[in-house]
């Protein structure tokens, strides 16, 4: 997977060198802007990776509005996470489980914006909904029986696979003007809350994180 | 089954006049300057993690508007039917999708990308409820093209899509947003050759369907009485 992102991000950041020059144009009041990028997030106390995106319209060259979110996919984070069943019990003859976990956040987007010449400085605040959860994994998902897997996870882990709850996320955003005025790159550091959650692996899955990637609009 | 109580048909009650309303507002007539209709006829191969498929699209670009219906037919290793996996399944889809402008930024234009259409699989070996799966899809997207020199395209982007199965068991089985990135090349005043990645976070089926989405799909397109750069808008 990383042999193919980066490439793909290192093109992006080339575009400006052989795209022709833009002429430069007043701010409009509004305009819209899609920013995509690659998060590596420190929830949850482990290190894991995963999509990021904002969309939305800019108001004035000051403030976005939009839609915000990212992911950790379980699929590309391999870091299992360990659960031992009560005494006495087991799943497939095994008395510890070892799961991988995923989740994702989206909600509404606000972020003031400024400029210290060529240097963007943005303040993003997403408040929306985020959950995350723990799954059985590998051959674990053949379930003894044939019932669904989530059928077999809720009962395992005592209907506690899984949470979610009202999300704030709040970072800072740095993005550099090119020579083409619809496209910056940028990175950022975000603080992730998640309120209210409490799964049978995690009581919490608030922490830090960094992104990096392009903005495209202004 | 009670419709009424079932969240997952409510909802898409609410959403589908969202799209009847983007497609019917494509045929209005425009205020911009004449700008004739254009056509285009494709053909598109796809793989992802799941499944590989490969179909024909016609598309047709009005001022205000890029409509396209895709059919498309394949097999998929892996598909979730019901919230169960299956395997080795016949998988087939139709797609229409609306594209309409929403701004510029210097030489990048922006597009609004709404689909609905229906995914239909069946012989999928596993312990899915008997019969063929139905499912209806629906995609939101912002995408940015920039052109690139006179004969070449950048997009990126992002996509929303969603799924209702809604045989052999009702279920909201995707639900997620993937980054898209792709670029277009003209192989002549009328044949486009484009490529497309889309990734992301997929979940639904209360964890039982697909997790992760890696998708590739690479396109050409010939085009009736217009040009490559015509198809540059949005």
């Amino acid at each position: 997977m990383t042999r193919i992102i980066l490439p793909t991000l290192m093109a992006l950041l080339a575009l400006p060198s052989f795209a022709a020059a833009q002429q430069a144009e007043p701010p409009p009041v509004a305009a819209p802007f899609v920013d995509i990028g690659w998060r590596v997030m420190g929830l949850a106390d482990h290190v894991s990776h995963g999509p990021d995106f904002q969309v939305g319209v800019r108001l004035w060259d000051h403030l976005k509005i939009g839609i915000a979110g990212f992911a950790r996919p379980g699929s590309i984070n391999p870091k299992t996470f360990r659960y031992s069943l009560p005494a006495g019990e087991t799943y497939r003859g095994q008395s510890e489980l070892e799961l991988r976990s995923d989740g994702a956040v989206v909600g509404l987007l606000v972020a003031p914006t400024f400029r210290v010449r060529r240097l963007n400085i943005e303040l993003p605040v997403l408040v929306g909904f985020g959950a995350f959860g723990f799954y059985l994994t590998g051959d674990d998902r053949d379930t003894p029986d044939g019932e669904r897997v989530s059928v077999w996870e809720n009962q395992l882990l005592d209907g506690r696979d899984s949470s979610g709850g009202l999300t704030l996320d709040v970072g800072i955003r740095l993005s550099v003007d090119t020579r083409l005025p619809y496209l910056r790159p940028f990175v950022g550091f975000h603080y992730t809350r998640v309120f209210g959650y409490d799964a049978a692996l995690a009581s919490s899955y608030d922490g830090f994180s960094g992104v990096v990637g392009v903005s495209f609009g202004r | 089954m009670n419709d009424q109580a079932n969240p997952n048909l409510t909802l898409m009650r609410r959403l589908l006049p969202l799209f009847a309303a983007a497609f019917l507002g494509t045929l209005l007539p425009s205020t911009a300057e004449a700008d004739d209709p254009a056509f285009a006829l494709g053909a598109f191969a796809t793989a992802d993690n799941f499944a590989a498929t490969g179909g024909i699209e016609g598309r047709i670009r009005l001022p205000h508007a890029q409509l396209s219906l895709r059919a498309e037919g394949g097999r998929a290793r892996d598909a979730f039917v019901a919230g169960y996996a299956v395997e080795d399944a016949a998988l087939s889809r139709v797609t229409f999708e609306t594209r309409l402008p929403a701004g510029t930024v210097g030489a990048a234009r922006f597009g609004v990308h709404l689909s609905a259409g229906g995914r239909f699989a069946r012989g999928g070996v596993g312990n899915a409820p008997e019969g063929p799966s139905r499912a209806l899809e629906l995609g939101l997207g912002l995408i940015a093209t920039i052109p690139v020199r006179s004969r070449g395209a950048f997009r990126a982007g992002v996509l929303v899509p969603f799924s209702l199965e809604i045989a052999p068991e009702v279920v909201n089985d995707v639900q997620g947003a993937l980054l898209t990135l792709g670029g277009a090349v003209a192989l002549g005043d009328r044949l486009w050759l484009q490529g497309q990645i889309d990734t992301g976070g997929i979940f639904g089926a209360d964890g039982d369907s697909g997790k992760f989405l890696f998708r590739g799909t690479l396109a050409i397109r010939g085009l009736f009485g217009s040009t490559t750069r015509d198809w540059l808008a949005f």
